[in-house]
């Protein structure tokens, strides 16, 4: 019981830690720009997430056969191709996703966190390892604009609203804060960088909590 | 379009930093000081403005007449990443003292998002070859007005004593949200 | 034939991308800019993050050398 118990907070102090966007601060870019509604982050997560998996796979199956000096552009290749793919693919049967997002998609290709863990974990470990790895990082990164675009959005907005993007069929639209009494500050450049410095620092101090525990674990 | 317009509006009004995000990575980590963030400006001016006549020309010459235009992004970030190291060898070899100042950070800007970003509105814009090159040097001299101005703050509260949470990068965000309220008033100028 | 040309323009682009690379890799940094870098690298882009393991390293031989 209490190593389930401890392994579900490894797993959670992990998540949060180890956090692509408020932990390591790869991929703001997109973090910042596209979390005006729950939509948007969720459609932008699973595109993410699909380039990750299979970026990730695709650069370990060949890590054994590219030369070191010039990995760069192999992967490069690798991950425009994707995007590409990907972006046709939105553009094909999501389009309201797709002017929604715009040149954000584009912008996948240089999203650090895609060459990061490419560069980082997939060009030296297994396709299985990394395929997982990429699954793991994709859905923490799309958890983390979740949550920003669910403040951003409910504060901003006032409602929090989610449709299918395939038909455009609303699947719901709750009004939380009364017509009037939202702020649209939230919606706007300033809104997003504010809201992404609370949450930062809200795992940061997370962050510096463990490093305590740890050190008086240490002590003791 | 008139010019005077167009570089306004790329470097004040539509910010690359503050109002579209782009180019965030490096606006953490070469902010520090003011220095650095003046080369890394210088770099990103160079490069944005040559990567984007490069891929401007690749576009109206090879993608458009073949019918290719699904290929924009594979070719314009490989172009890119190309015409990045041919800038790196070239400054190696003609001036040291410039690649001291800013050789150092032109690697860095092949997967800045700022790059691919003004190569692609280029395109989606419609310019002709005179308002690419002012759009882009515009996006470039925006971006690195910001990171001077945003270097010279934080180095300004260096000594201070921030709150633990957020040392480092939230107090970075902070300052990046009151620099952007301060340009979000421009946004009547055009 | 489009999509012959298509992949031709890709093979140029990267062969010319591997050319550049390994003649970028060959060009000696001129003297004294050896041990310049990044102060302060949040893990942005591709060369940043080669960076930052050197930069993790050093981080990891000093808590070794202090503990």
């Amino acid at each position: 019981m209490s190593e389930n118990t401890e392994k579900k907070q490894g797993f959670f102090s992990k998540l949060i830690v180890e956090n692509p966007v408020f932990g390591l601060y790869l991929g703001i870019c997109s973090a910042l720009a596209i979390t005006t509604s729950l939509n948007n982050a969720i459609g932008m997560g699973v595109a993410v997430i699909f380039v990750l998996v299979l970026s990730n796979i695709f650069v370990s199956l060949v890590r054994n056969i590219t030369p070191n000096d010039i990995h760069i552009p192999v992967y490069i290749v690798i991950i425009a191709t994707l995007v590409t793919i990907v972006k046709m693919l939105i553009q094909a049967y999501t389009p309201s996703l797709y002017t929604a997002l715009g040149a954000f998609i584009d912008l996948i290709v240089v999203n650090c966190i895609i060459l990061g863990r490419a560069e980082a974990f997939a060009s030296c470990n297994s396709v299985g390892a990394s395929a997982k790895d990429g699954l793991m990082m994709g859905i923490s990164y799309t958890l983390s604009i979740l949550a920003m675009s669910f403040i951003r959005q409910l504060l901003g907005t006032g409602s929090l609203s989610l449709s299918n993007p395939f038909n455009n069929v609303t699947l719901f639209d709750v009004r939380l804060i009364p017509q009037g009494f939202e702020i649209p500050f939230f919606t706007t450049q300033t809104g997003a960088f504010l809201t992404f410095a609370i949450l930062a620092a809200a795992v940061t101090a997370y962050k510096n909590h463990l490093d305590e525990v740890a050190k008086k674990g240490e002590e003791k | 379009m008139n010019l005077l317009t167009l570089f306004l509006s790329a470097l004040l009004i539509n910010n690359i930093i503050l109002a579209k995000f782009l180019g965030m990575c490096p606006f953490m980590g070469v902010s520090s000081k003011v220095e650095p963030a003046i080369g890394m400006g210088a770099a990103v001016i160079f490069v944005v403005t040559g990567a984007s006549i490069l891929s401007w020309l690749l576009f109206y010459l090879v993608l458009k007449p073949l019918g290719l235009e699904y290929m924009e992004l594979i070719c314009f970030i490989l172009l890119i990443a190309a015409f990045v190291q041919f800038v790196e060898m070239f400054v190696k070899k003609m001036s040291p003292s410039l690649y001291k100042q800013l050789g150092i950070y032109l690697p860095l800007i092949t997967t800045n998002c700022a790059v691919l970003y003004a190569a692609q509105e280029n395109i989606s814009q419609g310019y002709n070859f005179i308002e690419m090159i002012i759009n882009s040097v515009g996006i470039a001299a925006g971006f690195m007005l910001m990171l001077v101005i945003f270097a010279t703050i934080r180095e300004r509260l260096q000594g201070n004593d921030i709150p633990k949470a957020f040392r480092g990068n939230p107090i970075a965000f902070i300052i990046a949200a009151i620099m952007a309220i301060a340009f979000s008033a421009l946004a009547g100028l055009v | 034939m489009r999509i012959i040309i298509a992949a031709l323009l890709i093979i140029g682009l990267f062969a010319l991308n591997v050319f550049l690379y390994r003649a970028n890799n060959a060009t000696p940094v001129p003297e004294g800019c050896e041990n310049t870098e990044m102060p302060q690298c949040s893990g942005c882009g591709i060369m940043d993050c080669a960076i930052k393991k050197k930069l993790e390293e050093k981080e990891r031989e000093e808590k070794h050398e202090i503990s």
